[in-house]
């Protein structure tokens, strides 16, 4: 019996580990070298890996080239469940190993997509080098060839059971650090704008509690200033300053205009367009709704994300249920 | 004639990245677009508010990785502003040298990927081969191929080295354009799929906030880098077209590229022939910065990058917040897409040049 099981393997893991067929999965910075590892200098196809599937379906292996977050797990969970047995998994990238630089200070960032999908080789480095990437698939091929079919049953099984069997999975959110600081801001703001702004002449300050805005920026507009270049939004704790960043292509200069809000204020969408994606980010992250907006709706966070992550007083909860939108 | 829905990504080869569109169409022909953004949202403006000015400027090359000097550029300047430092001339040239030695990379990779989305191979190996001298360049005077972290408060870490190395290596990379442009500018594929597709006019670019070689291909003279005063040494044209489709945003970014070129011989024989500080020697350990609030704003190769930082007294930035070109680019989709077929979504999308680390940041 033993005889027919180690040559099976040995058939099998001869086939298996030397036309590693990846699948395209490429999510942030690792995915650039990635491509430069399949370019001419780091040709890949040395390694019988240079057939790029774009379907989870045709492919061996998953690359996990990049930071998972929140509203990519799921999305990344079920791209593994489509592949088709034996499946392989890089973790490249000290992201997808364990978060990496967005391990700590941040609330959206996976730490590791080992808590999702089983990882079979882990690739460090932030990001590794396209040498770094091949000898991580020859580590691969090294692993594949020890195996035996009923070892690597075991190995898939054993994060199943740890695992996948739950429909939604709860993934521990790092702690988040909560600044806290005094509620003078305002004031602090207020004496701000008087300060003399020699520093950059070309810039204006207009400051109203008023809701004159939509009249101020009609005409600015009207004035030459043809582009809003961002909204800058800013938790002050007792109110949110919003700053209206304007740009004249015939005066080459900028203009900003800053209002205080509580909770609530006139969308200026009709007169910038551009502002449809800068007020949607603003109420994702801040609270803040937008009065004529056409779509307001969470643009970053998943559309079942608790609270606003850039108020002052947002407060991670300790365990998240983002997975079922 | 059936209608449907039909989404594109978050996982999809040709959006580099994570983009999600959900797409109406009637037919081939598209009807309506939804741009889904956020798929890698890393919190990066709530990151800077627990992190030291110091600890953050690493993580700032990853807002966008194909132009790791440009954020760095854009953050160090603004730390720069609200400390009122004065950086040392041979500093400034070393960042202009390296930004555009960063701003053909860029524009390399967007060529390289951008044939590849409209069914063209072989240009993303040429493109790439050509890319990989300046990252082996950039490796050898920060130590990594991507995440430079090589400019500090108060000018950059080290003088530069290899400096006879950049004027043979961007002459290389200016003839082998001639070639691609052999391949390509005349190709009646490459035309017919990029000319009179995805026309943006110029009063729409600007009022959608598009900035960057995507305007200036709707014929406007907007460039950041003409108002800086760290341009003002240079003598370099805007590259600039009219027409407004795919293919005058790609041949701006060709151009780009060799007005780039000038741009970083200019700064070879500045550097070579003067000496001096490369920094200020600040010990940014325990920076403290008074209330204050500077922007910084910086020309990259997708656009007006605006850095924001407001300080509060304490070792930690109160917010940071980062305009980036992408975002405003990935907004416009609707726009573009809308009346035309499902096959010139990836032909518009690709032109764009959009980068999703900078959209969701």
């Amino acid at each position: 019996m033993n005889i027919i099981v180690t040559t099976i393997d040995f058939i099998l893991n001869w086939s298996r580990a030397n036309s590693l067929w990846p699948f395209t999965f490429a999510t942030s910075c690792c995915g650039i070298e990635l491509m430069q590892t399949t370019a001419s200098n780091n040709d890949i196809a040395r390694f019988g890996s240079e057939v790029f599937r774009n379907s989870p379906r045709q492919a061996d292996l998953l690359i996990c080239a990049g930071t998972i977050n929140h509203k990519m797990a799921p999305v990344l969970l079920r791209l593994y469940q489509q592949m088709a047995e034996p499946k392989y998994v890089i973790a490249m990238g000290a992201c997808a190993c364990g978060g990496g630089m967005f391990c700590n200070n941040t609330y959206s960032v996976v730490n590791g997509i080992d808590k999702i999908i089983p990882v079979d080789i882990y690739l460090p480095m932030c990001p590794p080098r396209p040498e770094a990437l091949l000898d991580a698939i020859r580590k691969l091929q090294k692993k594949i060839k020890t195996e035996s079919i009923t070892t690597r049953k075991e190995f898939v099984n054993s994060h199943k059971s740890n695992l996948t069997e739950k429909a939604e999975i709860l993934v521990k959110a790092p702690d988040l650090k909560i600044v806290k600081t005094d509620n003078c801001y305002l004031d602090y703001a207020l004496e701000f704008e008087c300060k003399d702004y020699s520093q950059t002449p070309s810039i204006e300050y207009i400051v109203d509690y008023e809701s004159e805005l939509l009249n101020n920026l009609a005409n600015l507009k009207a004035s030459g200033f043809n582009m809003l270049t961002s909204i800058i939004a800013t938790d002050w704790q007792d109110c949110v300053e919003l700053n209206y960043r304007l740009y004249s292509t015939f005066q080459s200069r900028f203009f900003e205009h800053k209002i205080y809000v509580k909770s609530e204020t006139d969308s200026v969408t009709g007169i910038y367009p551009s502002a449809y994606f800068d007020e949607c980010e603003i109420y994702d992250m801040f609270g803040i709704t937008f009065k004529g907006n056409p779509n307001l709706k969470r643009l970053l966070n998943p559309k079942s994300w608790i609270g606003h992550p850039l108020k002052k007083d947002y407060v991670q909860c300790d365990e998240r249920l983002v997975w079922n939108e | 004639m059936s209608r449907m829905k039909l989404n594109l990504g978050p996982q999809h080869p040709s959006t580099h990245g994570v983009l999600r569109l959900i797409l109406d169409v009637d037919g081939e022909k598209i009807s309506g677009c939804e741009p889904v953004i956020g798929y890698l949202h890393r919190g990066m403006e709530k990151m800077a508010e627990g992190m030291t000015y110091l600890q953050y400027l690493p993580t700032v090359d990853r807002i966008d990785y194909l132009s790791g000097f440009f954020n760095s550029f854009a953050y160090v300047s603004a730390v720069e502003k609200l400390l009122k430092l004065e950086i040392p001339e041979r500093a400034s040239i070393i960042r202009v040298l390296l930004m555009e030695l960063n701003r053909i990379a860029s524009h390399l990779l967007w060529l390289g990927t951008y044939l590849l989305d409209l069914g063209a191979v072989s240009p993303f190996f040429y493109t790439f081969r050509e890319r990989e001298l300046i990252l082996n360049y950039f490796e050898k005077i920060s130590g990594q191929r991507m995440m430079y972290n090589y400019f500090v408060f108060g000018g950059v870490r080290h003088d530069i080295e290899f400096l006879n190395e950049i004027a043979p290596m961007v002459k290389t990379i200016v003839e082998k354009l001639g070639d691609y442009e052999k391949l390509l500018t005349d190709n009646p594929i490459f035309i017919s799929r990029t000319k009179n597709t995805g026309i943006l006019s110029r009063e729409e670019a600007l009022a959608y906030s598009i900035t960057g070689p995507n305007l200036r291909a709707s014929n406007s003279h907007l460039d950041f880098r003409s108002q800086s005063d760290l341009y003002k040494n240079f003598e370099f044209k805007i590259a600039k077209a009219d027409e407004g489709d795919c293919f005058a945003r790609y041949k701006v970014r060709l151009d780009e590229i060799r007005e780039s070129s000038k741009i970083i011989y200019q700064a070879v024989d500045f550097l070579a022939a003067t000496t001096g500080d490369v920094n200020t020697g600040l010990k940014p350990l325990n920076l403290k910065i008074d209330h204050g609030e500077a922007f910084a704003d910086v020309e990259t190769p997708r656009g007006l990058t605006t850095c924001c930082i407001k300080s509060d007294g304490t070792d930690k930035p109160y917010r940071v917040k980062w305009r980036t070109g992408s975002f405003y680019a990935v907004q416009i989709l609707p726009k573009l897409l809308i009346g035309n077929m499902i096959s010139d979504v990836m032909a518009i999308y690709g032109s764009l040049d959009v980068m999703l680390p900078e959209v969701d940041r």
